[in-house]
């Protein structure tokens, strides 16, 4: 069983590792967590996402690109390769923080950004739902009922898909009120997501965790006032 | 155009630009070749899948709301080059589509990189014999004013669309000798294509389409740009020039903002027409590209979503603010006028160029 010292140590090569997209080394790092006892769950969160959300600060500081942020992905995932059978086999569960329904709506193939967005509420704790890209409209709410997620987010590049996001929201609001709509993609702005109905819009990938979040607090705080008043 | 005042025709007000003279007026040329085809009663399907409805619809919206003549070749654009080369486009269909894409990259695997060879028969490979019937027909049909084709989008476009965006990223850090080795390759292909226009065509009525978004600063680094683009692009630009290419027009597209000192140092032609998207100021045109001509750059969603009367209070500060750009400057959005805006709001945007863009 490692120290508590050690412990930290292999957490910070671990979080280090993924900053700095070295495989080898979170993968390396992650051999060394299960050879000295290091919680392999404790070595997920604490290490390796830790290791995402900095990656992903350093996206919105501008310090980071796309390139950097794959390759920071992948050496989450070569770490992840070594702890995942340890994490299945202890059966613990991680706490999930919400859910959410993502894509890229119909007509449209671009999907960097929703892949980006994607990795980053994984690693945020959330359960994701990745529909893909030119996702057929109707499907957005499927899933949503399907799924019961808290959030679903749309992507779009083109000023022609951007067309179908309003008739999207509209039906999911109408299918379940209390479900939360993020938009994101170049031809978005906030102005477009208020006047479409959505209840946020995230500019960059590493900023759409944090409105998610958001999104849910006011519903928490609109549904304990009504059940106040 | 409707109620305007009566000054130059919009070829004398392009012709005074290109030859570095104020104009009457703020001219007005929205990227609009989408928006032209579904305004003469097509589709998008039909702007890729026939040039001569695509050419003669451009021409109807600029005589309808009195843009500058300057034709698009409707080519595959960020699908270029992918059929050439053995990949799958999909072009638009349906409701939402608004631009060929590729659905099968024609790289693989490493080896097809060392493999890439330019077509013997270039002339007859994938899109190449549209595009070279779609120039000839935009010439014959406009025989002044300009023709734009897809000649010269950069090496990160060109190299997504044989490579994926994905694949390449990954590449930059792991194999860039590979990335380098594309880059070096689509280089060449694409000078190629430019010579057989050049061959075939007058290269001063021809402005090579150069930029593209995957160099902005949304996916790779200033530092990246450099490193792996700038040498290419240099060498591309300048070759075109050599071919008799006079003017380019230039779309780096997305927030470039931390790329321009480098795009700066890349031939653009005598004048250039510099068109960026929203997110970069055009006063920083004006700073880095003195000898040329800005074109800008509304965003795109607003002409979109908003009403005519919010489009019109845009337009107006735009113009206002940029008219005596020294350059010279062309009323434009960001990038392409969205094909489904409505036609109020696209009359809002040019009723306030003609309301403010005139020179005293």
């Amino acid at each position: 069983m490692a120290s508590e010292d050690r412990t930290k140590e292999i957490l910070e090569g671990l979080k280090i590792a993924v900053k700095d997209f070295e495989e080898e080394e979170a993968a390396k790092w992650a051999k060394t967590a299960l050879e000295e006892g290091v919680d392999p769950f404790m070595a997920t969160m604490e290490g390796l996402a830790e290791g995402m959300i900095s990656a992903g600060d350093l996206y919105n500081q501008k310090e980071y690109f796309v390139p950097e942020l794959l390759m920071c992905s992948d050496a989450l995932h070569a770490g992840l390769e070594v702890l995942k059978p340890a994490i299945e086999a202890s059966g613990r569960q991680s706490e999930v923080k919400g859910s959410i329904v993502l894509g890229v709506v119909e007509g449209d193939v671009h999907d960097i950004g929703k892949n980006l967005v994607k990795i980053m509420f994984e690693v945020a704790g959330w359960t994701v739902h990745d529909l893909g890209k030119d996702v057929p409209l109707a499907k957005f709410v499927e899933e949503q009922v399907r799924t019961d997620s808290d959030v679903v987010g749309l992507s779009a590049l083109m000023t022609t898909s951007m067309l179908g996001m309003p008739e999207v929201i509209r039906k999911l609001k109408e299918k379940n009120p209390n479900v939360r709509i993020l938009l994101g993609g170049a031809p978005i702005n906030p102005e477009v997501a208020e006047k479409y109905g959505a209840d946020g819009y995230a500019k960059t990938a590493g900023t759409a965790v944090d409105e998610a979040i958001h999104l849910l607090k006011m519903l928490r705080e609109e549904e304990m006032g009504k059940q106040k008043g | 155009m409707t109620g305007s005042k009566q000054g130059m025709s919009e070829l004398e007000r392009l012709e005074a630009l290109l030859n570095r003279q104020r104009p009457d007026r703020v001219p007005l040329w929205p990227l609009s070749l989408g928006y032209s085809v579904v305004n003469a009663g097509y589709t998008i399907t039909d702007v890729y899948s026939d040039v001569k409805v695509s050419i003669d619809a451009q021409m109807w919206a600029y005589e309808q709301y009195g843009w500058l003549p300057i034709v698009v070749i409707p080519g595959p654009l960020a699908a270029w080059p992918a059929l050439e080369f053995g990949g799958d486009v999909k072009w638009p269909e349906g409701d939402f589509s608004q631009a060929p894409t590729v659905s099968r990259h024609p790289v693989q695997s490493d080896e097809d990189i060392l493999n890439l060879k330019i077509p013997d028969n270039l002339e007859g490979a994938g899109t190449i014999p549209v595009m070279l019937a779609s120039v000839a027909y935009a010439l014959e049909r406009q025989p002044k004013g300009l023709v734009v084709g897809l000649l010269g989008i950069g090496p990160m476009e060109t190299g997504r669309a044989l490579i994926g965006i994905e694949k390449l990223c990954r590449m930059m850090y792991k194999k860039p000798e590979l990335v380098h080795k594309t880059f070096r390759f689509v280089t060449d292909f694409q000078i190629a294509v430019a010579r057989l226009w050049a061959e075939k065509f007058d290269p001063a009525r021809i402005c090579p389409f150069v930029g593209g978004p995957t160099h902005s600063n949304q996916v790779i680094s200033p530092k990246m740009f450099k490193e792996f683009c700038l040498p290419y692009l240099k060498e591309q630009h300048a070759a075109y020039r050599e071919m008799g290419y006079r003017h380019f027009f230039f779309h780096p597209c997305g927030e470039q903002n931390e790329n321009l000192p480098f795009w700066a140092e890349v031939e653009m032609g005598d004048p250039g027409i510099i068109s960026v998207g929203h997110e970069i100021d055009l006063a920083r045109v004006a700073e880095f590209f003195p000898d040329h001509i800005a074109l800008g750059n509304l965003e795109p969603a607003i002409v979109q979503a908003q009403r005519p009367h919010e489009i019109y209070e845009a337009t107006r500060d735009l113009v206002v603010e940029h008219k005596d750009i020294p350059g010279g400057y062309i009323f434009s959005l960001g990038c392409e006028l969205p094909p489904m805006a409505p036609a109020g709001s696209v009359w809002a945007m040019t009723k306030a160029v003609n309301d403010f863009g005139w020179y005293e």
